[in-house]
């Protein structure tokens, strides 16, 4: 582990010229209205570590670590300060002298490990039957201050165990990879399984391949770019086998770290891996990777006609997920599709942009930020009067749900998918 | 130095989580716009005037410098502690206290972020137009410390034209109230003026009352193609001498075109120079100004002449000038920004001043900015890290501002002196005045503890 990471981009470091800029957007910084909060202060006091100005110590850990990684600042930043790539950095820098805290840690490696990982979730599922507040409980002390905080339990059956490894179509228009996310298949896999509903109506062969591993996004954003790294290898390994066109998903943070996986492990370094590490889908190359992962409202956009099943009429309003439009530059596509579909009246949200807040572990370590940070975005949410919140990303779902329920309010956040039939 | 004693007693008046003693949490309060830093001793957030008061007594009774700040965005160094002290935070105080719907007046504190404000007088049907590039992270307190300027100043004024009266702590800790709320009054000198624009030197606000105008109810945007910057000068003079006055009039020079076109726009056409015109009012007045000006355009021999049709494409416009700036990074890693200030009918003059400075020296240098008022924002870029760069750089600065003031200009139009422009105010400013000035300093600041170092030395 290079202990002295932040050294290395020290240059880059000093391309932020503390305009301030991001001040304007961090969802965080317009929150707690504390500088070191800011997208610019962070980047002050990594440059200051690098100079030795100041120690690593636990006000800096929370400096870092209370960033969402919501590429808002980086979107907005009028120099093009890759601001996420350096928060990246200094918690591995961090991470690698301090280590992480043993729950997380373990959590994390969990990960790594299909096998755990299954019969981890089957006994907390089985708990949870007996117990949910004994669960509930356990889990949010053990993670942190997250009071009243509501958190879906695990389904009774993951995407995988409902669903056979391949869905056959008659005369196949294309042949997809499903990349389900540890959310859909774990929490949520109503949302895959309307995600497979609408692909097989189009005449589309669907491959969800059993092995696959989480994205890696859990492990990178807490400073292990190693086990993050080593997820992402499975996964390429994994995928670049299948005899398929498209790799779709249907979660804005996985999608976006798919597509990102060349920037976290550098053209796969491919040279040095064993000879089992070949690609056997050229269509999957090292070049062609990203251009073929593909979020399904991208996708259907693409590759479908966008004839749907009707649906009963209701009125809905779209959340922009920061890793959807943000980091891919998705926006147009959903809301293409919600105006395209006759029964459903979308209506538009005040900084339908805005993050939710929810940004993954962050909501765990800085549960009281999360939740304000939600409340503004649900505030323009039910400005609109509608029924739904359409979203692209079962993070963000789990987020809002939360608050929304917590509150009380009229509305619901769905998955993109859950509305069309 | 402040003692742990003095600390103690700061403590006391604002609560000890607002003060900072952290080198952390310092660093984060030692820069701004400029880039430059200078670490406080300490960081205080005061939450009102009273607060302000006493802190501003200690200060003066102990000789401690103390450095007002809004959002720290200036573009001079206004906020920066240059010699240690105390850096008096004033984000805390962010309250809009009324808007009055029947007087048009707005008063709020001077931490309220000057977008928010025109955001909920927008809502009532009102405006404050002053929107330097900073509106959105700047404060109302630290724009009328600059008289911050912007796009729309040529129709509308700069910050000074809308600042009706200011309460404000003198830094003997005494309260002050300048101006009224009236929209006229000539009662003794004109305090309010003099506040404005002070850089944060005279006297921390508290409380600021703005005038309001009504919302104008049409926009249209349209941008214009020429082959050189001097039709598009005569284009600006024009429309001016026409008596249309547009809501902002931009220009782009060639160098700024290739940069766009190599870097972010490519499909943007090769052109000598850029127009960007809205024109704002009643739909009536918009329309027969836009045949006008569409008109002295063509006469002007305007290579093409595009018109937003809607909310989209004029955002589409803007979204061009904005994109500039950084833009130009990509040409050298910095980039020294002076904003000179000449009469409008001399830009084409003063554009082929700087292009030959350009020459001269080997240095890129792209003009953009405010057509219409004269500001011309002049990019000098460049790679510091390269021997005897900086000196370089230093000589084509010199030779600008001397330019300017030969064709009657003013070395900054909208950010102020600070520390980065010090050196050359006496190029614009004769003895006498700044004499005049430093005993107006020393009135109101007589120990010199307030923002010192600012402007002029003492």
């Amino acid at each position: 582990m290079n202990e002295n990471l932040l050294i290395q981009v020290e240059k880059k470091l000093s391309k932020c010229n503390r305009c301030g800029t991001c001040t304007a957007y961090c969802p965080v910084f317009l929150q707690t209205n504390e500088e070191w909060y800011s997208a610019r202060g962070r980047m002050a006091l990594l440059e200051a570590v690098t100079k030795k100005r100041i120690k690593e110590n636990a006000f800096y850990r929370d400096v870092i670590f209370s960033c969402l990684y919501c590429y808002t600042c980086v979107k907005n930043c009028p120099v093009g300060v890759k601001v996420d790539e350096f928060i990246i950095l200094a918690r591995e820098q961090y991470i690698g002298k301090k280590g992480l805290p043993l729950i997380q840690k373990l959590g994390l490696e969990t990960l790594k490990n299909k096998k755990t990982l299954g019969s981890g979730i089957k006994t907390l599922r089985l708990l949870n039957r007996c117990s949910p507040r004994f669960i509930k409980k356990v889990f949010l002390s053990l993670l942190s201050k997250n009071g009243n905080r509501i958190i879906p339990p695990f389904a009774k059956k993951s995407l995988s165990e409902q669903l056979p490894e391949k869905i056959m179509v008659k005369k196949p228009k294309l042949k997809v990879a499903f990349f389900t996310g540890c959310l859909i298949e774990y929490i949520y896999p109503e949302i895959g399984i309307s995600l497979l509903n609408l692909l097989k109506n189009q005449r589309i062969e669907i491959i969800i391949p059993k092995e696959q591993y989480c994205c890696g996004i859990p492990l990178l954003t807490s400073g292990d770019r190693e086990g993050a790294e080593f997820l992402a290898r499975k996964n390429i390994k994994l995928f670049t086998t299948l005899d398929v066109d498209y790799i779709i998903n249907a979660c804005a943070t996985c999608g976006s770290t798919l597509k990102d996986y060349e920037r976290l492990i550098g053209k796969w370094k491919l040279k040095n891996e064993n000879s089992d590490f070949k690609i056997q889908n050229p269509k999957l190359s090292v070049s062609n990777w990203a251009k073929r992962i593909y979020d399904v409202s991208e996708f259907l956009v693409k590759f479908t006609d966008l004839k749907f099943n009707p649906t009963r009429e209701t009125k809905v309003t779209y959340h922009d997920s920061c890793h959807l439009r943000k980091r891919q530059g998705i926006y147009e596509e959903p809301r293409h599709i919600l105006k395209s579909i006759s029964s459903i009246d979308f209506i538009e949200m005040e900084e339908a942009d805005f993050c939710c807040g929810g940004g993954g572990l962050f909501s765990f370590k800085y549960y009281d930020i999360s939740k304000k940070i939600a409340q503004r975005k649900i505030h323009n949410a039910e400005c609109t009067k509608t029924e739904y919140i359409i979203t692209g990303c079962p993070g963000c779902i789990l987020h809002l749900n939360d608050i929304l329920t917590q509150k009380k309010s009229f509305q619901k956040a769905i998955h993109l998918v859950e509305l069309l039939r | 130095m402040i003692n742990k004693k003095i600390i103690r007693q700061l403590k006391k008046i604002v609560g000890s989580e607002w003060v900072y003693e952290e080198i952390e949490k310092r660093i984060c309060y030692s820069y701004d716009a400029t880039r430059l830093e200078y670490l406080p001793e300490i960081v205080i957030k005061p939450a009102s005037e009273e607060e302000i008061s006493q802190i501003l007594k200690i200060a003066n009774q102990n000789l401690i410098p103390i450095y007002p700040r809004g959002a720290g965005t200036g573009m001079s160094g206004g906020a920066l502690p240059i010699k240690g002290g105390i850096a008096l935070v004033m984000t805390r105080m962010d309250r809009i206290i009324e808007i009055n719907t029947e007087n048009l007046t707005a008063t709020v504190e001077p931490g309220v972020i000057t977008a928010n404000l025109q955001k909920e007088v927008e809502k009532l049907g009102l405006f404050y137009p002053p929107d330097p590039a900073s509106v959105k992270f700047s404060t109302i307190g630290g724009n009328v410390a600059e008289s911050a300027g912007g796009l729309r100043c040529l129709k509308y004024g700069t910050t000074k034209d809308y600042v009706l009266k200011i309460r404000a702590v003198l830094p003997t800790g005494e309260i002050i109230t300048t101006g009224s709320e009236t929209m006229k009054s000539v009662v003794g000198y004109d305090l309010t003026r003099l506040l404005v624009g002070s850089e944060g030197t005279l006297a921390v606000f508290t409380e600021i009352t703005l005038k309001l105008i009504p919302k104008p109810e049409f926009k249209k945007t349209m941008m214009i193609t020429f082959e050189s910057i001097l039709e598009a000068g005569k284009t600006v003079s024009e429309i001016i001498k026409n008596r249309i006055i547009p809501s902002a009039m931009e220009f782009i020079d060639e160098e700024g075109i290739n940069c766009l076109r190599a870097h972010v726009h490519p499909e943007l056409p090769e052109a000598g120079a850029f127009l960007l015109i809205e024109l704002d009012g009643s739909e009536e007045e918009v329309i027969k100004n836009l045949k006008k000006v569409k008109q002295i355009c063509i006469q002007n021999k305007a290579q093409k002449i595009e018109i937003a049709k809607d909310e989209r494409e004029s955002e589409k416009i803007w979204e061009i000038r904005r994109s500039i700036s950084p833009a130009l990074y990509q040409l050298a890693p910095h980039k020294i920004n002076e904003d000179i200030c000449v009469p409008r009918n001399k830009i084409p003059e003063m554009i082929e001043k700087i292009n030959s400075l350009s020459k001269e020296s080997g240095l890129k240098i792209i003009s953009f900015g405010h057509a219409g008022d004269g500001n011309i924002h002049v990019n000098i870029m460049t790679d510091l890290d390269k021997d005897g760069e900086r000196e370089k750089v230093e000589e084509v600065v010199n030779k600008l501002f001397k330019a300017t003031l030969e064709l009657n200009g003013t070395i900054s139009g909208e950010h102020g002196i600070g520390i980065t422009k010090k050196p050359f105010l006496p190029m614009e400013i004769s003895t006498k005045e700044l004499e005049l000035m430093k005993k107006i300093k020393k009135i109101f600041d007589p120990s010199n503890i307030l923002n010192p170092g600012k402007i002029f030395d003492e």
